[in-house]
């Protein structure tokens, strides 16, 4: 019986608010930066494509929300950090310089927006790879 | 009473070997964010001083690099076991990535522009230094 009351502490003390959570809930180590450097680039990619400060045009919404989805999906916090660590990175590089945005026709607005679609859906379907290959290693 | 404070003891301290083996450390959002302007720096310092393509072999040319070098490890040793630390290893990591899916051809080295090549390269890392200098509060 005394036992079973220490097993239920140590039970107790395991399953307290840090085991509930998911045990990295916090943590990012050198090791989840050298793993997550693929996801980190391609999601670079991705953010420089979709996040333009020029606007972000109508023709790149759906390419947009489905990186919203990818980046806000259930991931674990070391996962979900190289895409906050890739975003901040853009912004700060951005907020370094000047940029004089380029008036585009409609018919040059349509080309930009689908080479860009191609460019940021091409990244993502990498990045799927990336998430599913650190999956593999959690 | 007391023995069960005595199995929670051992328990603990596995906890805390576990965290230590992992290499877990708090990193936020916020410290991702705010760390943006020293990765910045550390990307420029990072690749100059180890260049995939060197501009010279010759030591007494490489030797002008060791002052930025021993500047680099102070700051490396300063921010040891905060989030620049991780900071830093994101931007090792992205380098040591890009240079597995890329090649550069190297030119030739030791050549009459050399000098004023690592004149150039020796100002982008001081510069670099400074800007990582910063923002860990190194005055």
């Amino acid at each position: 019986m005394k036992f079973l009351l220490y097993a239920g502490f140590a039970g107790a003390l395991l399953a307290g608010p840090a085991a509930a959570e998911k045990p990295d809930d916090t943590g990012y180590s050198a090791e989840d930066a050298k793993s997550g450097a693929r996801l980190r680039a391609e999601a670079g990619v991705a953010v420089a494509t979709l996040f333009h400060p020029c606007g972000e045009p109508d023709g790149l919404t759906a390419v947009k929300e489905r990186y919203v989805a990818l980046r806000d999906r259930h991931l674990s916090h070391r996962q979900k950090m190289n895409f906050i660590i890739a975003k901040a990175d853009y912004d700060y590089q951005m907020s370094l310089i000047d940029i004089n945005c380029p008036v585009l026709t409609d018919d040059e607005r349509l080309e930009m927006d689908e080479l860009n679609a191609a460019v940021a859906n091409a990244a993502m379907d990498r990045i799927e790879i990336a998430i599913a290959n650190m999956a593999r290693t959690d | 009473m007391k023995k069960p404070m005595i199995l929670a003891l051992p328990l603990l301290a596995l906890g805390a070997c576990d965290g230590m083996q992992s290499g877990a450390s708090s990193y936020s959002v916020d410290a991702a964010t705010a760390g943006a302007d020293f990765r910045y720096g550390a990307r420029e310092a990072v690749a100059g001083l180890d260049p995939v393509c060197p501009y010279s072999e010759e030591e007494e040319q490489l030797a002008r690099y060791e002052p930025l070098r021993t500047r680099m490890a102070a700051l490396e040793e300063r921010v040891a076991g905060t989030a620049l630390a991780i900071d830093l290893a994101v931007v090792r990591a992205d380098y040591e990535h890009y240079w597995t899916i890329n090649d550069a051809p190297c030119g030739e080295t030791d050549t009459a522009e050399t000098e004023g090549q690592i004149d150039g390269e020796l100002e982008k890392i001081d510069n670099a230094l400074t800007r990582m200098e910063a923002a860990a509060g190194v005055t």
